[in-house]
């Protein structure tokens, strides 16, 4: 049965392997002492622009009649969603926005706030909007 | 060996302290080379919504993990938006995902091919070509396929017959060609099927833009929705939109007797509980599962869909391989686009983690599903979803749908609102 290793994978020689293994030790060692050491896992607030996206377009950037969320003040983000997020009953303009701002938490709506408060007009054309 | 080598790596990590791993991803990260020292390979199966973006964000959230995502060489419409080009509001070559455009990364490749059989203990995929691949870890997002001897008499004359055109494609416009030929005083069936199945709320969009399409040009025509269940997602507001707009639209329930029981085809004649129906057009949208590549892994375990761990969509049957989109049980979410990009994404988080010896997150988990009853009104119902002793549920309050009594008004920003975030989805998932 031919089995061949996965496309753009390839690791053709053992000995290649061991030395990028080394080259990892190495530069380990130089980065140990970097203080922005990214997490395994994106950060939950990556997670929840992440989950903006959906509706919201890459980076938050907006389609058609969604709204984009860049460039926008973090007073602005945390205003809408702390309204939202506080609002006891649907006040007959009940929104999608409504609903999702209650599974946040305070936290949340601060970093999100920071997140999109850090971001400008443009993102990059393909790219999932790492980053501001 | 690979595994051996991940081990070796693992060994490292654990050996200079958990808090220090990532260093040791973001050096490598950035290094020459750098796929020669990935401490992983997943293999994505699938590449629909759920796949694409798992793919997509896992290569981002996970540099040091190379990916690849195998995909059917055929093309890909959307099935979100499919009701619209059904009733000649879009064409469905606007549906296409053209994976040409698929977004590069150095540690993402997108591979076109069949994948034929898939063995979930060796995380092996058999391609129709005869290439196979291993990994790692594979995620498994196949979708759905129609359970064909679910009801009596749907043969492949039956199919024909009456396209159920569920999954988008050639039959989405042939199904408004059909419509088309329908005449002023005919009569439109659509039958709907029992739960659990692909977008809750489409046959009774699809109903809903059916009715207001024969209201333009069939104003004499009747439609008529034989369904399989009582209660349906977004009822009340679908059942209003019906009461106000559409007279000539009925809707029978299993208690009215609106269950399909047997198909004749020849006859051209849907037999319900108690009654018999011969109309010009039907839609009969049939019992769904799982896609037969998934369940013949035995990755559903008999069940017709796949049990998985909500937090990291990881098979509860075999370690190693993750199941996400509708093929997945992960209610109360619902098998829908919307859910299964969110899935993606979870999944992808959870993966990142765990590939580097850390418990995966709490996962991220929307949902909306937006159905238009009209070109310019839109419903929509929209929920966040949290793991709450090891089961998915609801997020207390933060589920709900559109206002009963809405404006006019807010049913036309509802219905942009849905196209905004059909365009983004779509540039979320597939660039």
């Amino acid at each position: 049965m031919p089995h061949a290793p996965l496309p753009g994978t390839a690791l053709p020689l053992r000995v290649p392997r061991a030395l990028g293994a080394l080259l990892g030790l190495l530069l380990l060692g130089a980065c140990v002492t970097t203080p922005a050491v990214p997490a395994a896992a994106p950060a939950r607030v990556e997670r929840l622009a992440a989950a903006c996206n959906g509706c919201h377009g890459p980076g938050g950037r907006g389609s058609e009649a969604m709204p984009s969320l860049r460039a926008r003040s973090p007073e602005w983000i945390a205003t809408r969603l702390e309204t939202w997020r506080s609002s006891a009953t649907p006040d007959g303009r009940d929104h999608v926005m409504v609903r999702f701002a209650r599974a946040l938490s305070a936290e949340d709506v601060a970093e999100l706030a920071e997140h999109y408060g850090r971001s400008g007009l443009n993102v990059p054309a393909d790219t999932l909007g790492e980053g501001p | 060996m690979r595994l051996s080598r991940r081990r070796f790596l693992s060994g490292i990590a654990a050996g200079v302290g958990a808090g220090l791993a990532p260093a040791l991803v973001e050096a490598r990260g950035r290094a020459p080379g750098r796929r020669s020292a990935a401490t992983a390979r997943v293999l994505v199966i699938g590449g629909g919504f759920a796949g694409a973006t798992a793919a997509r964000y896992l290569a981002r959230w996970a540099p040091e993990v190379d990916v690849t995502l195998v995909t059917a060489p055929g093309p890909y419409w959307t099935c979100p938006f499919s009701n619209t080009a059904v009733v000649g509001l879009r064409d469905t070559d606007s549906l296409e995902i053209d994976y040409r455009a698929f977004p590069s990364r150095t540690n993402l490749a997108l591979l076109r091919g069949e994948v034929t059989d898939f063995d979930p203990v060796r995380r092996r995929a058999q391609l129709a070509d005869g290439r196979a691949f291993e990994a790692d870890r594979v995620i498994l997002a196949p979708g759905i396929e129609m359970i064909e001897d679910a009801i009596e008499g749907y043969d492949a004359a039956a199919r024909e017959r009456f396209p159920h055109a569920w999954e988008a494609g050639p039959a989405t416009g042939d199904l408004f060609q059909r419509l088309q030929a329908v005449p002023d005083g005919g009569l439109v069936v659509v039958t709907a099927p029992p739960n659990p199945y692909r977008c809750p709320p489409g046959p009774y969009e699809r109903a809903s833009l059916m009715a207001w399409w024969l209201q333009q040009h069939r104003p004499k025509a009747r439609l008529v929705i034989l369904d399989a269940k009582d209660r349906f997602t977004k009822d009340e507001l679908f059942r209003a939109a019906w009461s106000e707009r559409y007279p000539a639209l009925a809707w029978l329930g299993q208690a009215d007797g609106g269950t399909l029981r047997r198909i004749d085809s020849s006859a051209g004649t849907l037999h319900t509980d108690f009654d018999d129906w011969t109309p010009d057009l039907a839609c009969v949208i049939p019992p769904q599962r799982a896609a037969g590549l998934a369940r013949r892994a035995g990755l559903d375990g008999g069940l017709g869909w796949c049990p998985v761990n909500p937090t990291t969509f990881e098979s509860t049957l075999y370690p190693g391989v993750h199941v996400i989109g509708d093929a997945a049980i992960a209610n109360p979410m619902p098998k829908s686009a919307f859910a299964a990009n969110s899935q993606g994404k979870a999944c992808a988080a959870a993966i990142a983690a765990l590939v580097s010896g850390v418990p995966a997150p709490e996962p991220v988990l929307l949902n909306t599903c937006y159905s238009l009853v009209a070109p310019d009104a839109g419903i929509a119902i929209a929920a966040a979803y949290a793991v709450v002793d090891g089961a998915l549920t609801t997020v207390e309050g933060a589920s709900g749908i559109s206002p009963l009594d809405a404006t006019a008004e807010i049913r036309a920003l509802e219905a942009a609102h849905a196209h905004g975030w059909y365009r983004s989805v779509v540039t979320d998932a597939f660039g």
